[in-house]
């Protein structure tokens, strides 16, 4: 084989597997950011029903150590009430990455 | 009748033998009973210790952590950097100035040439630091040390602002193993006013969108077009989210010092003359050097099919008021090589206020879902000179002490997260010949988004383990005027267009390629 050749090829094959590897399904973040926006903080919002609630609420260990509880409202209902399971993943994902001690944005508004 | 009673005792031998059998096994039974119920009380007891002893034992536990928690009023986190840098500097013709003679100034012809440094190795270490002083009032800083391998804390002077080492700059250039204070500030929520203050050596460096090439959430809030440098001054925000903008949206003003006039010099008195490389000069009377801008900061998120939007629109201005010609600063060889070069450190500080200046910067950053992101960030500055100019030679602002000019630039990239090991990335920055930004911090062997010209940068990240990063990048810079990053020049800057063969103090490269490798683990 030419080394023009093998050179294509294995760009080819890289570039496959990288496609491969981006369409495999994983734990979204960004999605996590979204539902936790849109099914949490509907209530967990200061001057709402909800007790107030962000990423920095609990570290990272306390936030796998809760979503592998599955509970919700001091454990008198599942979290499966209000988000499915792929987004109790994303949502997860999302929460342990910005939990309190993770990094966290240096801005002048803090 | 007597054989009967006989036979009948024989008979009821084993029914009395029987009952007091019986009595035994009663005996028995109660015995077992009494010992069943003994063990029951035992096991109740123990039940109830047991739990009693576990909160003990955990209450011991607790009060161990809190009494470190009490005692570590600061929560600390960090970075380390080791980086190799190639450089190769190509540059053109030119005229050097090589001093005065009876007729004027005197040039040397210099023929092209290319430096190179095939090898620099840099370590940057960086910790990170913050306490919370109350409910709404909480500590941030961060020392930084920054150096490169073997010694070389005073820079030689080459033209570059990055060579002269200063306030502004002082952990981003490589100066030696001194831990020194990158950022230190007060954050306060006002309660329930949706007002917050920041004071102190603020988070005004590697604003966004530098965060998307660094791979890391944000570091800082004017738009890296516009400012990168340490500044001392305050920040007082209003969270627009309160009045029904998207949650985050935020409206912010600014200030700060770039040039104290009153402290130690310039200022103190009216008239004061003293030596300069080309005689005397007027040094005091001068005025403070400050900052004041605004920013509009506006986070959006949306959904389109499956994919997440998450973007962020940015607007800001300043206006640097009484610019001066240079900062307070250490290096060697400056300001002109000839009877004034120094081969041992020496002090540089402002001669003059050269006017002010207006900066507008434009960002929009957009992730598309978890693996890609591209953003565009652009910059426009005027100039409001006075009519002075540099007593070191270096003429006005904008190379035009008298009429007003104007620049321009922008900066795009993308990048894509084929999988979470794996980043790759591209961007372009484009300056006009007379673009001007305060980035002095850009922490690059060049500052790239100072450019007058055309770089290209591209990069790929291999987060090879959690926290921990191998980067590989290459930088072309490819310069179409002379003074990149300064906001001085001894003449119009059309007449140091590198193509032409300029007169001018210093070879100004023409091109750079840097290629670079990094070691990156945060903690």
């Amino acid at each position: 084989m030419k080394f023009s050749k093998l050179v294509k090829v294995t760009f080819v094959a890289a570039g496959l597997g990288a496609f491969v590897l981006a369409t495999m399904a994983a734990a979204s973040e960004t999605k996590g950011k979204y539902f936790f926006k849109k099914n949490c903080k509907t209530c967990h919002t200061e001057g709402k029903s909800g007790k107030l609630v962000t990423p920095l609420t609990k570290t990272q260990a306390q936030w796998k150590q809760y979503f592998s509880a599955g509970k919700h409202d001091h454990a008198k209902e599942q979290l499966s009430k209000y988000l499915t399971p792929e987004q109790i993943q994303d949502v997860e994902a999302f929460l342990v990455a910005h939990a309190s001690d993770s990094p966290q944005p240096e801005t002048c508004g803090g | 009748m007597k054989k009967l009673g006989v036979l009948l005792a024989v008979l009821m031998l084993p029914l009395g033998l029987w009952a007091q059998s019986n009595e035994d096994l009663m005996k028995q039974i109660e015995a077992l009973k009494q010992q069943l119920q003994a063990l029951e009380q035992k096991v109740a007891e123990q039940q109830q210790a047991a739990p009693a002893q576990q909160y003990q034992d955990l209450d011991a536990r607790v009060a161990k952590v809190e009494s470190k928690e009490s005692k570590d009023n600061i929560a600390w986190g960090g970075d380390m950097r080791v980086r190799y840098d190639y450089q190769n500097w190509h540059i053109n013709p030119y005229n050097q100035f090589a001093g005065f003679g009876p007729m004027g100034p005197i040039y040397q012809p210099v023929n092209a040439q290319d430096w190179t440094n095939a090898m620099q190795w840099s370590l940057r270490m960086r910790l990170k630091m913050s306490a919370q002083i109350n409910d709404n009032m909480k500590f941030m800083g961060r020392l930084s040390m920054y150096k490169l391998y073997g010694g070389a804390d005073v820079p030689i002077f080459n033209g570059m602002p990055n060579t002269v080492q200063n306030d502004f700059a002082s952990t981003r250039v490589p100066s030696g193993d001194i831990l020194h204070v990158e950022r230190a500030l007060f954050l306060y929520k006002f309660p329930t006013s949706h007002i917050s203050l920041a004071i102190g050596r603020m988070n005004t460096s590697d604003g966004p969108p530098m965060e998307v090439r660094e791979e890391t959430e944000r570091q800082g809030t004017p738009q890296a077009i516009m400012v990168n440098a340490e500044v001392d001054g305050v920040h007082v925000e209003y969270d627009l989210g309160a009045i029904g903008m998207p949650e985050g949206t935020s409206i912010g003003i600014c200030a700060g010092v770039g040039y104290e006039a009153g402290f130690g010099g310039g200022g103190q008195v009216a008239e004061n003359y003293t030596m300069t490389p080309f005689g005397m000069g007027r040094i005091n009377a001068m005025r403070d050097s400050t900052v004041i801008g605004w920013i509009y900061d506006m986070p959006l998120m949306w959904m389109t099919g499956n994919t997440v939007n998450n973007a962020r629109f940015i607007l800001g201005y300043n206006r640097f008021n009484n610019m001066t010609d240079i900062p307070y600063g250490t290096l060697i060889n400056f300001p002109i090589p000839g009877p004034y070069a120094q081969s041992s450190p020496q002090y540089v500080t402002a001669t003059n206020n050269l006017g002010d200046m207006d900066q507008w910067g434009l960002t929009w950053k957009h992730d598309i879902g978890d693996n890609f992101t591209y953003f565009l960030s652009a910059g426009y500055i005027k100039s409001h000179p006075n009519g002075k100019v540099s007593q070191y030679g270096f003429g006005g602002l904008l190379g035009d002490p008298d009429h007003s000019k104007t620049g321009s630039a922008y900066w795009a990239g993308v990048q894509w997260r084929p999988n979470t090991l794996v980043t790759l990335g591209l961007e372009f920055n484009h300056g006009s010949s007379r673009w001007f930004t305060y980035t002095p911090s850009a922490g690059e062997p060049s500052d790239k988004l100072a450019a007058r010209g055309d770089v290209w940068e591209g990069y790929l990240h291999w987060n090879f383990a959690k926290n921990v990063a191998l980067k590989f990048g290459y930088t072309h810079y490819s310069y179409s005027t002379a003074f990149s990053g300064w906001q001085i020049a001894p003449g119009d800057l059309s007449y140091f267009n590198l193509n032409n063969n300029t007169y001018n103090f210093y070879p100004f490269p023409k091109t750079v390629k840097n290629a670079y490798m990094m070691l990156e683990a945060k903690f």
